[in-house]
């Protein structure tokens, strides 16, 4: 069973791997991948939703289909790197549609982002009127990407 | 049949833009969106769902979602995995650099790039690398070691650099 600390057993981390990936497997389909009966299964789950390690389910689409086929990645310093000025610029990258993923890195700038926007042209748009004007934002290095050969 | 964007029309972009633009749900909330009911419940209540919806408002939201699911702008479903909490949650980008940019080393590379399964994600980008690869390991020493042993090992490669996630901020 989960322990309210933040240790997770091995069947725990299968049932997380299985839902990274199809949120929507029945318990029965779950309980199968994972090698248990349905109701051991079924309760992890909802001890996993509770205690925050599953933050809830949402539908993939096709970037394609939604007119956002054009990825970016952006890569970006801050003038600022204490506490608050992380908090502040987390918070407005995760207000920002446009924004599909965002990472603080090690290395020679502070943050990676991958941006998605319809073509070329709107993602010059969305790097002078958006992307540029995030907190704390003092240098944006942008490189395209040119073909998807794998998204899970 | 193709889908392009323009082919969408308006109900379903609205139906997409709902999906996309909604965080985290509940199984229930989610279900409901898209005309279902959540897992856990059985057949029968799949048949009395249906059946509620039916010659409702909401037959054609569920309609519309089927029609989604089968002409591929809705993918499928999946959980969102609280970052930083969960164990596999190193992650590092790979830039990689080819020898050669030609059809068969292409091929060769995307081919065995699919097949390791840690690494999540891979494009084709323009700049001084040719690809980009996000990885997900458990730890820093796990992902150096899968990155000589099968990263800078896939067909191709001339050089790699690697970039370190120190924490996630947002993922899709």
């Amino acid at each position: 069973m989960v322990a309210e600390t933040d240790d997770l057993d091995r069947i725990d981390r299968r049932i997380l791997d299985a839902l990274r990936t199809d949120g929507r497997l029945s318990m029965a389909a779950l309980a199968d991948r994972v090698g248990l009966s349905k109701s051991p299964v079924t309760a992890r789950v909802r001890r996993l939703e509770a205690a925050g390690f599953i933050l809830g389910y949402r539908a993939v689409l096709d970037p394609v289909k939604l007119g956002a086929a054009q990825v970016a990645f952006v890569q970006v310093t801050l003038d600022d790197t204490t506490s608050e000025a992380l908090e502040t610029f987390n918070t407005a990258v995760r207000g920002t549609k446009e924004i599909e993923a965002c990472h603080m890195i090690a290395g020679g700038f502070d943050y990676l982002l991958k941006i998605r926007t319809r073509d070329v042209g709107a993602y010059r748009k969305a790097l002078g009127e958006t992307i540029s004007r995030l907190p704390h934002i003092t240098h944006t290095s942008t490189f395209m990407a040119m073909e998807t050969v794998k998204e899970t | 049949m193709d889908d392009g964007p323009r082919e969408i029309s308006r109900d379903d972009r609205e139906l997409l833009d709902r999906l996309h633009d909604s965080g985290p749900l509940t199984l229930g909330q989610l279900a409901e969106m898209v005309g279902r009911p959540a897992p856990p419940e059985g057949a029968g209540a799949v048949r009395n769902t249906l059946s509620k919806w039916a010659g409702t408002s909401r037959e054609a939201d569920a309609n519309r979602a089927r029609r989604l699911e089968r002409n591929g702008s809705i993918l499928g479903y999946r959980a969102v995995l609280a970052p930083n909490r969960n164990e596999l949650d190193q992650i590092a980008f790979v830039q990689v650099a080819l020898r050669a940019m030609n059809a068969e080393t292409l091929g060769a590379f995307r081919d065995a790039v699919r097949a390791i399964r840690e690494v999540e994600a891979c494009h084709m980008t323009a700049g001084d690398f040719n690809y980009l690869l996000q990885v997900r390991t458990k730890t820093i020493p796990e992902f150096r070691a899968l990155l000589t042993d099968r990263i800078a090992s896939l067909p191709g490669v001339a050089r790699t650099a690697t970039i370190i996630a120190m924490e996630t901020v947002k993922e899709a």
